[in-house]
């Protein structure tokens, strides 16, 4: 999956594809390629976004007296 | 019967008077359902239940019981509220869930006070979207220009109460789903604060987001549905009569039709007395991605049997991709986008220091056409009061050049729903037309 090269260069860094190997192990996918072509776009956009909220905030924040839903 | 005029409580009292029989009423919404069967507003519609309880009705005014609230008023639920022994789809295909053996816990409130549902309307798949293309239970389209998306997820609801086939419905709201489809088709739609609707019974994809909610022809109609199914619980703040206009983000690359209609409903509100005030909004933009990954991960979560069960092959190849990509989203994403929503909610409270509440476009743009549709930047001003769990609603006030309705968003802090309606209620008074409902 690694092979694909527009998914690949859209992920920040090997980390990411190091750790999503280790959950599709688990998650009992059904193929590699289907994994590769429907899956990992989804996957790769998600910690993408995870991203830009790690840009934009200190890790450090954590707002006291916050009701939550 | 013209089921095109009057508001609930004129048709209780001409159910009461005796001018109008609760049989009548609920054969000219079925009527219309029928008629109005290309617009794919249902899904189910429960003609045998409904003539029977519209039976009783008749039977109970006769006898001189008290008038209900809703008494025989015709009302549709958006396909993720159990009816027992009718099937919830939650728009995916037939046979993807259990048929339930009780009556969701709203449904109950609602029946309770008189209302008698005629059908449940098509939504998006899974409550993911804005357009309620629906590839089991067809395209729904827009009564004001056919050509053009209602809105969704819960576009089915609009459309059901915009094109008369019931006086009032309810949807769901994790992302905009009440009040895109409000805006999109005349409507006024509230999505009440987070807690304060039982949610027993209602399917459930995104837990910490989901709310389910009133949509209406009018303030008026929209106040009464949320009195028969919210716990109420009061407003401890007092009015600041000061309405805050966001500095950032709201605003930002909004389609100028809309603008200009959001503008005239603000102009509204600073004539009614309102004084109203910049606020700042730095942290808007963070729900947008804040939002999806709790979405995505908790919809992971909640769906993760239909993976499990060999039941993804009834989902359509898109949303069982995206349900796959869900449940191997890390914890640790998740909990960042929870602090983001931290942060945001921190935000939010120290607006609330100082308006009552916050005015936006409900929608930055104009309805898509149909099969164009792009879903983030349609929710991406809705998404907001989901993370804070706090109040919105979508109030008519105007129609873009395709003659699709806007729709203005009221955003307040926690328990102001009813701050919200009745500062929607200044609104509307421009805009509502002489039959009590959006007009241009």
């Amino acid at each position: 999956m690694v092979n694909k090269p527009d998914v690949a260069a859209s992920a920040r860094g090997a980390d990411d594809l190091l750790v999503l190997c280790a959950l599709l192990k688990t998650a009992g996918l059904p193929s590699t390629v289907f994994v590769a072509e429907r899956v990992l776009p989804f996957w790769i956009a998600a910690r993408g976004r995870a991203r830009n909220i790690e840009d934009n905030i200190e890790s450090r924040v954590i707002p006291a007296h916050v009701i939550w839903p | 019967m013209d089921l095109s005029t009057g508001t609930i409580k004129e048709t209780v009292a001409s159910l009461k008077a005796g001018k109008l029989s609760p049989v009548e009423l609920i054969e000219a919404a079925l009527g219309q359902i029928r008629q109005k069967k290309k617009l794919a507003a249902f899904v189910t519609v429960l003609e045998e239940s409904a003539m029977a309880a519209a039976c009783r009705s008749r039977e109970r005014i006769a006898s001189g019981q008290p008038m209900r609230l809703l008494e025989a008023i015709p009302i549709a639920v958006k396909d993720v509220f159990d009816i027992a022994g009718t099937e919830t789809t939650g728009g995916t295909a037939p046979g993807t869930f259990p048929v339930p053996t009780r009556n969701a816990r709203v449904v109950e409130m609602l029946e309770q006070a008189g209302a008698i549902i005629v059908g449940k309307t098509n939504m998006d798949e899974l409550a993911l979207g804005v357009s309620t293309d629906n590839r089991h239970f067809g395209r729904c389209l827009n009564p004001w220009n056919e050509g053009f998306i209602p809105g969704g997820s819960s576009g089915g609801s609009g459309v059901a109460v915009a094109a008369d086939m019931a006086l009032g419905s309810l949807g769901g709201d994790s992302g905009g789903s009440i009040r895109i489809p409000a805006a999109f088709t005349g409507l006024v739609g509230l999505k009440p604060t987070h807690g304060l609707i039982d949610r027993t019974g209602i399917l459930t994809a995104t837990w910490t987001l989901d709310c389910c909610g009133p949509l209406a022809r009018n303030v008026a109609d929209c106040a009464l549905l949320y009195a028969a199914i919210h716990v109420a619980v009061a407003d401890p703040r007092t009015s600041t009569k000061r309405i805050g206009i966001p500095k950032q983000y709201y605003f930002d690359g909004v389609d100028s039709d809309v603008a200009k209609c959001v503008e005239s409903g603000i102009k509204v509100l600073e004539r009614a007395g309102y004084k109203l005030v910049e606020v700042d909004t730095p942290r808007a933009s963070l729900a947008v991605d804040a939002g999806a990954i709790i979405s995505w991960s908790e919809f992971g979560v909640s769906q993760a049997a239909l993976l499990r069960t060999g039941e993804q092959g009834k989902l359509s190849p898109n949303l069982r991709d995206l349900l796959y990509a869900a449940s191997t989203h890390l914890a640790s994403d998740y909990i960042r986008a929870q602090q983001a929503r931290a942060v945001l909610m921190a935000e939010h409270q120290n607006i609330w220091r100082d308006v009552d509440a916050i005015v936006t476009p409900t929608v930055p743009v104009r309805a898509s056409e149909v099969g164009k549709a792009d879903t983030l930047r349609i929710a991406s001003l809705t998404r907001i009061s989901c993370m804070t769990g706090e109040p919105a609603l979508s109030v008519p006030v105007g129609i873009d050049s395709n003659k699709v309705p806007v729709g203005l968003q009221l955003m307040g802090p926690r328990l102001s729903d009813r701050r919200l309606l009745e500062i929607a209620s200044r609104v509307e008074r421009e805009f509502i037309g002489p039959h009590n409902r959006f007009a241009m």
